[in-house]
């Protein structure tokens, strides 16, 4: 943590990468707040009081160490300048805050759901997969088993649809872990409570390791960096691989376009980098990939894009606990799909994809939100 | 704080841009100086959030009226303590002004205000074809900061000048409470002229040095070049200090290139993608690099690129690469600044990598560069600990970085070792490394003032005393109840609460 020189870097989109000064900014909490603890270089110093006993741990620290979206820009730039990490210094603070005072109550209400219903939302556990097409009938046991994720589960159940179909038209035998699906505890993990998304996480690799399962693929980023980071989490490492579903399908697509057996969609969709998936994980291309194989189809990129892209603003449990803030911070992205050009953002996220439709009504952008699956089902 | 201030604070303001809350004053009780070498900490009594210059008045009518000491800071980004206060007061955070107010590009400025950063005010002026001379610092550090009160670290040379010739009209909250006009901002008659540094007596160069002493910036106007049609950036590399050293002479003294940069030790960090690669690159690879950027009509390219060639081989140089991406090419090397860079990654690798461990910033003649560099290897060599290649595990332990001012009389050199300042093998060297260095260094003619990085402290310098001498001078006129950042930058004018 002394490491850090205050050089600023943890707010700015990389200067060569700037194309306009009003996109220039990064980091949501810090730019909504504007006050230093509120950016990583500020919550640095008061990481470093808390340790020294110069601060309390009391609830005044709620809003500091979580209306962070853990969009982890601040971390890339870090690793790079400093080899500092202020959103794994940032998790570990929360840890100790739940450790010291609870959880937040936004946060009480998911990790009770958790455990007691396996997901995050306040849905039965046996309504997991009602959303399943008629006519699709995924088995329980496959080497492809796709994690559906409770977002998809239950609150943005057309992406799950949309990707089941897919995957299906794409001839991909895949499996579903039907009522052995449990949350992947990202929620938790991203929160400070490390025990809940632990015992939810174990549950699911105990069945896939029982199932001999080879690949799992996710639609979620949340779900996908959950499972990958499982090591950092004294997890035993998955003896499967872990893929976003659209780094399975992105050759199967361009080979339907090459064959010409997509058809045409004449419009312009901007596309938005869920953090999970990009900055986290450094997967950029498969979905840009597997959008510009479609016909017809004119991809934009936002001004802050790849590992510059600006967060929705609902990650790290802000969506539960600072609704308000994930408002504002997905009306920011939403301005730059007004610049582009465009009325129509996808994204390969149901979570980004909630968040900043929720956004877009409630700022009457009529800004259309659709995820990757959603625009490729059509053209399949 | 007391109740009566922080209620006025906040009817300034707005109480959702003031706090006193210990969590959220805590984020300002370090800056690069803290972290740099010295280990004061110390949180601001307040954070006052101002959204416009009147704003900016009615604080500091505040801060007079109960005799707080009030500092200001921009991007937070500086490397002299200039933010840190002795005791208690209130700190203006600028992060609501942040706009850039006017792009005139008829006459090739801008007007902004404290929070702009370096990259955004380059971003918009490069759009329409115009660069700004940007100082030493990184890019997210305020442009209005580090023109207008240090804008004198020479990293563009000939035909450019410093930095701070660009700041062209500044406007000023003295701790009156009323506003100060210089430059072009002072000249009310006519809108539309431009008048750099009228009508007169001009007092732009006020804040230099002495950031927070007569009062708070609150905008500047400075002036941007227009890009030139040709522009092509050198990477010329030697083997020995010698031959880098007399063929950075020769540059200097044709007056050729508008950015050039003298780089040695580490600087392949600057451009790798992996620290492992910047290791190799630093075994196989010269040991110091010329950053040369030559920019003009094609014939002044052609015509310097020939002078450039030329010395080249007269000092058994080589031409590392002549093809790199346009970004600023004023200013050669460090993101933000410039960044010739080969890859993202690469660009990413700024001094912070290594932090500023015991070294030297400050100015020398082009003559005593090479004695100044074998000095300083010597020392480092000589050291118990740093010479002792088991318990300095730094593959390259020692960093150069050299630009001339404007003529080539004389040039500001940079040297760094590679070592986190904050730890403890660096605590235990820098004290005894530094008295060490400053001796070894005026022994040879080189003293350095860069604010507190330098060598020579402003007692031992012959010019330096006079302008401190008239600084003082103002700080009694415009300050005269030491309420702006009290104990820092003129000690000895006494604080008067």
């Amino acid at each position: 943590m002394l490491r850090c020189p205050k050089c600023g870097f943890c707010r700015s989109v990389l200067p060569m990468a700037m194309r306009e000064a009003k996109f220039g900014a990064q980091c949501p909490s810090g730019e909504r707040w504007k006050f230093e603890s509120y950016y990583a270089s500020g919550r640095t110093e008061v990481g470093i009081a808390l340790l020294e006993g110069r601060l309390k741990w009391t609830d005044k620290l709620n809003r500091i160490l979580f209306a962070c979206p853990t969009c982890g820009l601040c971390d890339w730039w870090c690793e790079n300048i400093s080899r500092h990490h202020p959103l794994k210094m940032l998790e570990e603070l929360r840890k100790r805050y739940v450790e010291e005072l609870g959880p937040l109550p936004g946060h009480k209400r998911f990790l009770d759901n958790i455990e007691e219903r396996h997901n995050a939302y306040v849905e039965p556990h046996e309504e997991r997969f009602v959303w399943m097409p008629e006519g699709i009938k995924p088995p329980a046991k496959a080497d492809v088993m796709y994690f559906v994720g409770c977002t998809s589960s239950y609150r943005e159940i057309e992406i799950a649809q949309a990707t089941v179909e897919v995957l299906d038209k794409l001839g991909v035998d895949f499996g579903v872990m039907w009522g052995e699906e449990w949350c992947c505890g990202s929620p938790a993990f991203r929160t400070g409570n490390i025990d809940v998304a632990k015992k939810a996480m174990q549950h699911n690799l105990d069945y896939l390791k029982k199932i001999g399962a080879k690949t799992l693929i996710t639609e979620c980023p949340g779900c996908y960096r959950a499972f990958k980071d499982v090591a950092a989490y004294d997890l035993p490492e998955p003896e499967f691989e872990i893929l976003h579903v659209t780094e399975l399908i992105e050759d199967r697509v361009k080979e339907l376009a090459k064959d010409g057996k997509l058809k045409k969609i004449e419009e312009k969709w901007a596309y938005h980098d869920p953090c999970h998936l990009g900055r986290h994980m450094m997967v950029y291309e498969p979905p840009r990939n597997v959008l510009k194989a479609i016909p017809g189809l004119e991809l934009l990129e936002l001004p802050r894009n790849r590992q510059n892209a600006w967060c929705c603003g609902s990650g790290g449990g802000v969506k539960a606990s600072y609704p308000d803030f994930a408002i504002w911070a997905a009306s920011e992205r939403l301005d730059e799909v007004d610049y582009v050009g465009t009325k129509s953002l996808t994204t390969p996220c149901p979570f980004c994809r909630r968040n900043l439709r929720d956004a877009s009504v409630a700022g009457e952008r009529r800004i259309e939100v659709r995820d990757v699956m959603e625009i490729l089902l059509r053209a399949l | 704080m007391e109740k009566t201030v922080y209620d006025r604070l906040a009817d300034v303001v707005g109480s959702e841009w003031v706090s006193d809350e210990p969590e959220i004053t805590v984020g300002y009780s370090r800056d690069l100086a803290t972290y740099a070498r010295f280990g004061r900490s110390r949180s601001p009594a307040c954070i006052v959030m101002p959204g416009s210059t009147s704003e900016v008045q009615d604080i500091m009518n505040v801060a007079r009226r109960f005799k707080l000491p009030i500092v200001a800071i921009g991007t937070a980004l500086n490397i002299s303590a200039a933010h840190i206060l002795h005791a208690g007061g209130i700190l203006l955070d600028f992060k609501r002004m942040d706009k850039i107010l006017e792009i005139d590009e008829e006459n090739c400025t801008a007007t902004i205000q404290p929070y702009v950063t370096l990259a955004r005010l380059s971003c918009e002026m490069q759009k329409r074809n115009m660069f700004i001379p940007i100082p030493g610092a990184p890019s997210t550090a305020s442009a209005l900061s580090n023109l207008v009160v240090w804008g004198d670290t020479h990293k563009v040379t000939g035909r450019i000048d410093f930095q701070y010739m660009c700041v062209v009209g500044v406007e000023m909250v003295l701790p009156d409470g009323k506003v100060l006009r210089t430059g072009s901002l002072a000249d009310v008659y006519t809108d539309e002229s431009f008048w750099p540094h009228g009508p007169g007596p001009d007092l732009w160069m006020l804040q230099r040095w002495v950031p927070n002493s007569y009062g708070v910036v609150t905008a500047a106007t400075v002036r941007g070049y227009p890009l030139d049609a040709e522009f092509k950036p050198f990477w010329v590399a030697f083997e020995d200090i010698e031959d880098a050293a007399a063929a950075y002479i020769e540059y200097c003294r044709e007056e050729i290139t508008t950015g050039s940069s003298l780089y040695g030790g580490f600087k392949y960090h600057y451009f790798m993608d992996t620290d492992e690669c910047g290791w190799r690159a630093g075994r196989i690879h010269p040991k110091f690099m010329l950053c040369l950027t030559l920019q003009g009509t094609k014939r002044r390219v052609e015509y310097e690129e020939n002078t450039l060639r030329r010395i080249v081989d007269k000092y058994g140089g080589r031409v590392l690469t002549d093809r790199l991406p346009f970004y600023q090419m004023f200013v050669d090397s460090h993101i933000g600044m410039a960044g010739s860079f080969s890859s993202d990654l690469g660009a990413t690798k700024y001094i912070f990598c290594f932090g500023i461990g015991p070294g030297f910033i400050g100015p020398i003649t082009p003559g005593n560069l090479e004695r100044t560099w074998k000095t300083y290897a010597r020392l480092i060599a000589e050291d118990p600990n740093m010479g002792d290649p088991e318990e300095w595990n730094f593959p390259f332990d020692i960093g150069l970085i050299g630009y001339p001012c404007p003529g080539g009389h004389y040039m500001m050199i940079e040297l760094f070792a590679t070592v986190f300042p904050n730890e403890p093998l660096a605590k235990k060297i820098n004290p005894r490394f530094y008295r060490k260095l400053w001796k070894e260094l005026e022994r040879i003619g080189v003293s350095g003032e860069h604010g507190r990085l330098g060598t020579g402290r402003s007692s031992e310098l012959g010019v330096i005393p006079t302008y401190y001498k008239l600084a003082e001078g103002f700080k009694e006129i415009l300050d005269p109840e030491g309420i702006m950042h009290p104990g820092e930058w003129l000690p000895s004018v006494s604080y008067k609460r």
